[in-house]
């Protein structure tokens, strides 16, 4: 008797394994999408942060650099691109995560502008690093790179880390790719200050430049106050 | 982008979930079998038995497992022992020595040739229609026997009837995860028996009509695990094999991972060269359950296993590469950690079918211990089984496989 069911049976069991995948699918890209959700956000709040700073910035012409305040710059910056990296190669390279990226970087290269500007003309004590790295193919350097570059950051707080996909396919980012003169078999690739290095620099290296770029910064005559 | 390693682990999670799907159902739909108590009239005239109980160096257990025999309800008259030392160089021989005298127990010694030789030894010279064997390490509850052989009589067309093993008094972690496998196993058996599909036919108190050994031959070495050849050559024969699960038999089990990883390698080895051996009769309708089904899904726990292994060693050793990595290129001092939040949690679809494939082991698990007579909750072994186990089956399953390429043969113990 059970014989002649059996095949029945292996059937609905088939079907259940099947619904059970389609239900893990299906929760699978419910959460992705909420992740995206949640990126989109925090994306739109950089974006008008950069914006208040801009903003801030050209009222601040007019007046005084005393009047600027510690929150010119986006504290999510950095926790995005984080998030970011990991969506990539968690959630897979969707077309979101790929618009998101390339967003990010614009939004990157705005930030970079803005406090580089600030810096100049306010002598607000700053360093800027400028990294190159790679998500299209291996490259256990530019991982190495940014392990480097992320104790770095936490060991001067004045140190500001802008990191570019070079397969990022935006042309913001591949025209600063060209004014370095960048090429995609010297990643990682790294502008301290007027310096464009590639390959993988130790931390002692990177530390020395970034604390060359803060003292030409103080030899520099200080600007409009 | 979507790798190799992902599309395979999708494959096996899809055939591991499914065999999972199967079982369940085939347990809820055999409920009632499974739940149900053998019972037989009073007056049942039960036929003669022969009980074969090889030993080899079992000076330890020996005595019990005798004592067990004789202690059960079946009529003494239809009720043959036979020991035999199979050569063994400690005082098996000297410990069963209080036995003789006893009318249905009957001593036998002999140079040292292999379980399967003991085995045929006695077969042989068998005068009953039925035989079984019990390893010198295994004891018997008073009812087992009557239980098992009730279903001979109750099928004419059964060949060999196996009854459910219980881990004798399990203490320590591993064998409480043994325990609970061995629990787990009863209800699992009990369906491969509904459905015709049992490959093992265990050592430890299988019971067959002498019929299958007239017909078929006696016992071969095959491999070391004799118990197992015997069940897939009544198979491939259209012999049936049933189980009754409510009657159990405790073995002793290894009480270090040595011990253990010797027994599993011995199992594992047995399988997977028997079904080599055997493999003319895989896939094809006419051998039924067996060829479609239960050899395969053996197969894939062995695949599985050791991928799972590989890829949980594979992503620690990656992890702590990159960790060390780190903290060489930072002068350890790695600076900003990670931020710990929600959005970092793998919501990979593979993560919801590991979900669902720990619910149904949690639940199979249950089930057996239901099965076994215990209370139905989880403990501490469940999260060792399911976790460590696994861990612990790829060393013996690496090395039954890498035995298989060289042909190494394993050693009994």
């Amino acid at each position: 008797m059970i014989s002649n069911i059996l095949w029945k049976n292996y059937v609905v069991a088939f079907v259940i394994t099947v619904g059970i995948f389609s239900t893990a699918i299906y929760l699978s890209n419910y959460f992705g999408n909420k992740k995206i959700d949640q990126l989109k956000t925090i994306q739109d709040k950089i974006s008008i942060d950069i914006l208040s700073s801009e903003t801030q910035f050209s009222l601040l012409s007019e007046l005084s650099c005393k009047n600027i305040s510690d929150s010119i710059y986006s504290p999510e910056l950095g926790e995005l691109g984080g998030k970011l990296e990991w969506s990539q190669k968690n959630l897979g390279a969707t077309e979101e995560v790929s618009y998101l990226k390339k967003y990010y970087a614009l939004l990157q290269i705005k930030d970079y502008l803005l406090a580089k500007k600030i810096s100049e003309r306010c002598g607000v004590k700053s360093a800027f690093i400028l990294y190159f790295y790679t998500s299209k193919d291996i490259c256990s350097d530019c991982e190495k790179e940014s392990f480097v570059l992320t104790s770095l950051r936490s060991k001067y707080q004045e140190l500001r880390v802008y990191s570019f996909d070079y397969s990022v396919d935006i042309s913001a980012v591949k025209a600063m790719l060209q004014i370095y003169k960048i090429k995609d078999t010297e990643l990682p690739a790294l502008v301290v200050g007027d310096d464009v290095l590639t390959g993988f620099h130790n931390i002692e290296e990177i530390d020395l430049k970034v604390q060359k770029s803060f003292k030409l910064q103080e030899t520099k005559p200080d600007g409009n106050t | 982008m979507v790798s190799i390693s992902d599309i395979v682990s999708y494959i096996l999670a899809f055939f591991a979930l499914y065999v999972q799907v199967f079982f369940l159902l085939m347990v809820f739909k055999t409920r009632k079998q499974i739940a149900g108590n053998t019972s037989f009239p009073a007056d049942v005239n039960w036929p003669a038995v022969t009980i074969v109980v090889p030993c080899w160096n079992e000076e330890g257990t020996i005595s019990k497992t005798v004592e067990s025999l004789l202690a059960t309800d079946y009529p003494k008259d239809k009720l043959i022992i036979k020991v035999i030392d199979d050569g063994s160089t400690d005082n098996t021989w000297q410990a069963v020595q209080k036995f003789q005298g006893i009318a249905n127990v009957e001593l036998m010694r002999k140079e040292n040739g292999g379980k399967h030789t003991a085995m045929n030894l006695t077969i042989a010279t068998a005068t009953t229609d039925y035989i079984g064997n019990l390893d010198a390490d295994a004891f018997i509850e008073p009812d087992t026997l009557k239980k098992t052989m009730w279903q001979f009589l109750s099928d004419e067309d059964m060949m060999a009837v196996s009854p459910a093993i219980v881990i004798y008094e399990p203490k320590g972690i591993l064998q409480k995860a043994q325990d609970l496998q061995f629990n787990m196993f009863i209800p699992l058996k009990k369906i491969l028996a509904l459905m015709n599909g049992i490959h093992v036919t265990q050592g430890q108190f299988s019971m067959y009509r002498k019929k299958v050994f007239d017909d078929l031959g006696p016992y071969r070495n095959a491999h070391q695990t004799e118990d197992l050849e015997i069940a897939y050559r009544m198979q491939v024969n259209g012999y049936k094999i049933g189980q009754c699960h409510d009657a159990f038999v405790h073995t002793t089990s290894p009480d270090t991972f040595k011990d253990l990883y010797r027994q599993r390698l011995r199992w594992m080895y047995g399988f997977i060269n028997n079904s080599y051996d055997y493999r003319k009769y895989l896939f094809k309708s006419k051998y039924g359950v067996f060829s479609f089904f239960t050899i395969p899904v053996g197969f894939l726990y062995i695949i599985t296993t050791l991928f799972a292994t590989t890829a949980v060693l594979w992503s620690a050793g990656s992890a702590l590469y990159h960790l060390f990595m780190r903290l060489l290129v930072t002068n350890f001092n790695m600076g900003g950690y990670e931020v710990i939040s929600l959005f970092f949690i793998d919501t990979r679809p593979i993560m919801f079918i590991y979900i669902v494939l720990i619910i149904f082991f949690i639940i199979m698990a249950l089930i057996g211990k239901a099965v076994r007579g215990q209370k139905p909750i989880p403990d501490l072994s469940f999260i060792f089984s399911y976790f460590l186990f696994g861990l612990f089956a790829s060393t013996w399953l690496f090395k039954a496989v890498y035995n298989t390429i060289v042909t190494r043969e394993v050693a009994w113990r």
